[in-house]
């Protein structure tokens, strides 16, 4: 599903090197390239859904309703009446109505989980919590406020199929972020300490010598994963 | 008791919104997922093979589906 990288790999011997000497008008525009709100010199390292396990619950509600629903119908259509008379009809309409529903509500957990995704550029940490209806979220760390980061794989599933969750903790205690089920957190919190690593090196260097450093963008090609 | 009319008459109004609300939904997904505008092969496939176009279809042709027999069950019956 993923391209699998080797998070350590991306590290640049030095990557003060590409971010002097390199004039501002040889950078890209990356405005809303990406996503809605990313900024002229942010780049994309990597993004993520969640992990294809949260929809496992949805499917098994979808799959027991719907064969409740048929059995319901098929008994009703092969009962033994000569006449089908109108409470069974009324009880056939219920359950072709929760046939319905179930469907419906089946397939938008399953566009929602193609709206809830993650991103993780060389500037900030977003988490957008979109569904097709209801919920409109996005919930953003600059890479600077991280203090720590957090990987909390417990049980024996996210063990076995490799998720988890991550949690960003930033100096004010409110301002905590939670990534539920990710998957592969390993990778994902590497990807997210190196690129404050980075950022924080940038910050550092611009400090010492502003009027050599360029506008940060990323010191490494950033890659996508879905 | 209604006639067997109302029956088939509240399962084709319930199909026709049940439909309606299928297209404004897949307006709405194809809307949002247009602002993310990542490598296609990496973000519309589900579990890395489905595609999402097949899955929105699925959802448009089981709406389709539902509605087309419930009415027409009741039609027969």
């Amino acid at each position: 599903m993923e391209e699998e990288r080797d998070p350590m790999s991306d590290s640049v011997d030095n990557p003060i090197d590409s971010l002097v000497d390199n004039p501002v008008d040889d950078l890209v525009d990356n405005t809303d390239r990406n996503f809605r709100g990313q900024q002229r010199l942010e780049t994309v390292t990597c993004f993520s859904r969640k992990h294809p396990i949260v929809l496992l619950r949805s499917f098994l509600i979808m799959f027991g309703m719907m064969l409740a629903a048929s059995v319901g119908i098929y008994f009703i259509l092969t009962m033994e009446t000569e006449v089908f008379s109108g409470g069974l009809k009324a009880m056939a309409v219920l359950f072709f109505v929760g046939i319905t529903l179930t469907h419906h509500l089946f397939f938008l957990r399953m566009f929602h989980y193609f709206l809830e995704i993650m991103i993780i550029t060389n500037y900030r940490v977003i988490d957008l919590r979109k569904s097709v209806f209801l919920h409109d979220g996005k919930e953003i760390i600059d890479l600077h406020e991280i203090q720590d980061i957090k990987k909390n794989q417990d049980g024996l599933l996210p063990n076995l199929l490799n998720y988890g969750d991550i949690k960003i903790a930033t100096a004010s205690i409110s301002t905590a972020m939670t990534l539920h089920t990710l998957p592969r957190p390993e990778y994902y919190l590497n990807q997210i300490n190196q690129t404050k690593r980075h950022y924080i090196l940038y910050r550092r260097h611009q400090k010492l010598n502003p009027e050599l450093t360029r506008p940060y963008a990323a010191s490494f090609p950033g890659t996508e994963t879905g | 008791m209604p006639g067997n009319g109302a029956y088939i008459g509240f399962m084709i109004v319930t199909g026709f919104l049940s439909a309606c609300f299928g297209v404004v939904t897949v307006w709405r997904l194809y809307d949002y997922i247009q602002a993310y505008r990542f490598e296609r092969e990496k973000y519309y496939p589900l579990f890395g093979l489905i595609p999402l176009r097949l899955i929105t279809v699925i959802y448009l042709v089981g709406i389709l589906v539902i509605a087309g027999t419930s009415t027409i069950l009741f039609g027969v019956f």
